[in-house]
């Protein structure tokens, strides 16, 4: 790092030899960084400002891989803005083509790409499927890709055809199972849909994981009823913590049958929105000084925000943390907020209709 | 120019600074209001047509540490630079230089954004325009020294023609995902390349690819530096 930025915090934390992964408080949008040390891989960028916070705060130097599960702006946006910065190091960029997608952010991101690589600053990589190995692992942050397959890649996005089944935009999501340490520690499904889970089901990889990032942030997998999307999930990943990367704006996620089906089928799961749900708390939110957060950038800061904010998991003494600690996060919500869905003894509200 | 004077031209008791202007009364003016700094105002009128270099080497003659500028300069001294080309020249010449106009939100699209990259500040003349002074010097002193805050740091971006305009100073609108998706910036034609600088209509959709200040929070302060046609996706796209 050259300088310290003006419009941002100063550097808090010191790098140290940590492995740890964060899931950033985006708002409507997802972004990890799965950190080993002073490397990393993040998963998706929604926003760069907040990663770039991260990213010095934690003194993260190289960026081994950035995946970006799919051609969706909520995904890629902040990847605009920080491929062209030359305070990181970046290895290598791995997307999925997207015949259906005509947007522009797309359009030029791979422009873009095209000229980072002409000059020589990032490899890219199109093409990531099941096959991929562990080419995405850094030493004590092991990447398994369960999904898109070859196949998938091979059809690309589309409709049914006489062979090929209809691939969608988030269907195509890049899925990654993360082990930190040894641990299963986290699945990041993107914005994957119901057909690409049935599809995934039918192939006996492991999908287990403590913390499960829930899909298309709480909202629709599809057309089929959500409860049934959220149980086949849970039944495959078995999470102990589900989090919602979601804002708190006009798609009022999550779906309130997904937490619904998560609060029966698996007792005892903490479920963890990064922004406090419309469903939850209507109108203006709590003003009380939210101190359960993390230190760490996010997007829910502004305006009061934050329900679980940014989380963070780590393995410490052979198991896995995930933070902000439950005990301190329930207190907030049971002092604060009016209707919270994760809350076993509040009544939710009806499905919603796609 | 010492490397010390760049890096905080107000560390001096007094530092010299050269004000430079088309108009005897404007300069006056300007002498007027800039007196209640801890500046040595050296005030330079510029009267008849003479080079730029010249107009900085005798700034830099005079010992001055810093340059403040008017940006229209050709009517009265009939010079073939704008007050913007000076600064950026300036700057470029490690003396730290502001630009001070009475018209920045006619000429920030034109002539002061061709040369907006090394314009650290642009202060508009006004009643309350001094306190600004100080505070675009030391940041035109800090950028000399190579320290560019993140809002004055260009980043490769796409640039995206939406429009083209032929009439007066030959113009095109852009638009930049990276900074607002949605706003339209007008940019001089010229900052396209030599190839693109036809004003035909041809270039509308045409994405080029340069160095733009996208984390700038208003248009006035975007800058469009080495803009290229982006390329297509090269034929070993798919490998390491």
């Amino acid at each position: 790092m050259t300088e310290v930025q003006s419009g941002l915090r100063p550097a808090g934390r010191t790098a140290v030899d940590t492995a740890e992964a964060v899931i950033l408080d985006v708002g409507h949008g997802n972004c990890a960084v799965l950190r080993d040390g002073v490397r990393c891989v993040i998963v998706d960028a929604k926003s760069d400002k907040l990663l770039y916070q991260e990213l010095i705060d934690s003194g993260i130097c190289r960026i081994e891989h950035l995946v970006l599960s799919h051609a969706d702006s909520d995904h890629i946006a902040g990847a605009l803005r920080l491929l062209p910065n030359e305070d990181f190091d970046i290895g290598t960029v791995w997307i999925n083509s997207d015949s259906n997608k005509d947007s522009l952010k797309w359009h030029e991101l791979l422009g873009l790409l095209a000229r980072l690589k002409r000059d020589g600053r990032l490899r890219t990589r199109v093409g990531i499927c099941d096959e991929q190995d562990w080419d995405l692992s850094l030493e004590r942050v092991l990447i398994d890709v369960l999904h898109p397959t070859l196949t998938d890649i091979g059809h690309g996005t589309g409709k049914a055809g006489r062979v090929r089944p209809e691939i969608t935009t988030n269907g195509m999501s890049v899925v990654l199972r993360v082990l930190l340490d040894g641990h299963p520690a986290l699945l990041l499904p993107g914005d994957l849909d119901a057909a690409a889970l049935e599809q995934m089901l039918s192939r006996s990889k492991a999908m287990t994981a403590h913390v499960l990032v829930y899909p298309h942030h709480g909202g629709h997998s599809g057309d089929g009823p959500e409860n049934e999307f959220a149980k086949q999930l849970c039944e495959a990943v078995q999470p102990e913590v589900v989090v919602f990367s979601m804002g708190r704006g006009s798609f009022k996620n999550p779906l309130p049958e997904a937490v619904a089906e998560i609060r029966s089928s698996r007792a005892g799961t903490r479920v963890a929105c990064t922004q406090l749900s419309p469903n939850c708390h209507a109108g203006e939110p709590p003003t009380a000084q939210p101190l359960h957060l993390l230190g760490r950038p996010a997007a829910g800061l502004t305006g009061n925000r934050c329900c679980a904010g940014t989380v963070r998991v780590t393995a410490v003494d052979g198991a896995l943390l995930v933070e902000p600690r439950p005990e301190d996060h329930l207190t907030w919500i049971e002092q604060h907020v009016r209707a919270p869905m994760c809350n076993p003894k509040v009544r939710l509200p009806g499905p919603r209709k796609p | 120019m010492s490397r010390a004077c760049a890096h905080n031209v107000l560390e001096l008791a007094s530092p010299r600074v050269a004000l430079v202007d088309d108009r005897e009364e404007a300069l006056i003016r300007a002498c007027d209001l800039l007196g209640d700094l801890p500046l040595t105002v050296d005030p330079m009128l510029l009267r008849e047509p003479r080079t730029l270099n010249s107009v900085l080497d005798e700034i830099l003659g005079r010992g001055c540490t810093a340059l403040i500028s008017d940006h229209r300069l050709r009517h009265h001294a009939r010079v073939g630079f704008d007050g913007a080309e000076l600064v950026y020249r300036a700057n470029e010449r490690k003396l730290p230089a502001v630009l001070y106009s009475a018209h920045v939100e006619d000429d920030e699209a034109t002539s002061i954004r061709e040369w907006r990259y090394r314009i650290p500040r642009v202060v508009q003349k006004g009643p309350h325009s001094v306190e600004a002074i100080p505070e675009a010097l030391q940041t035109a002193a800090a950028e000399v020294a190579g320290r560019r805050a993140l809002e004055r740091r260009g980043f490769l971006t796409p640039v995206r023609v939406v429009d083209v305009h032929r009439d007066g100073y030959p113009t095109v609108d852009v638009t930049v995902t990276a900074w607002k998706p949605d706003t339209v910036v007008t940019i001089p034609l010229t900052r396209l390349p030599a190839t693109h600088q036809s004003a035909s209509s041809s270039l509308i959709g045409t994405v080029f690819l340069g160095k733009v200040n996208f984390y700038a929070e208003s248009e006035a302060e975007l800058f469009f530096h080495d803009l290229e046609l982006a390329p297509d996706p090269p034929a070993d796209w798919n490998t390491e």
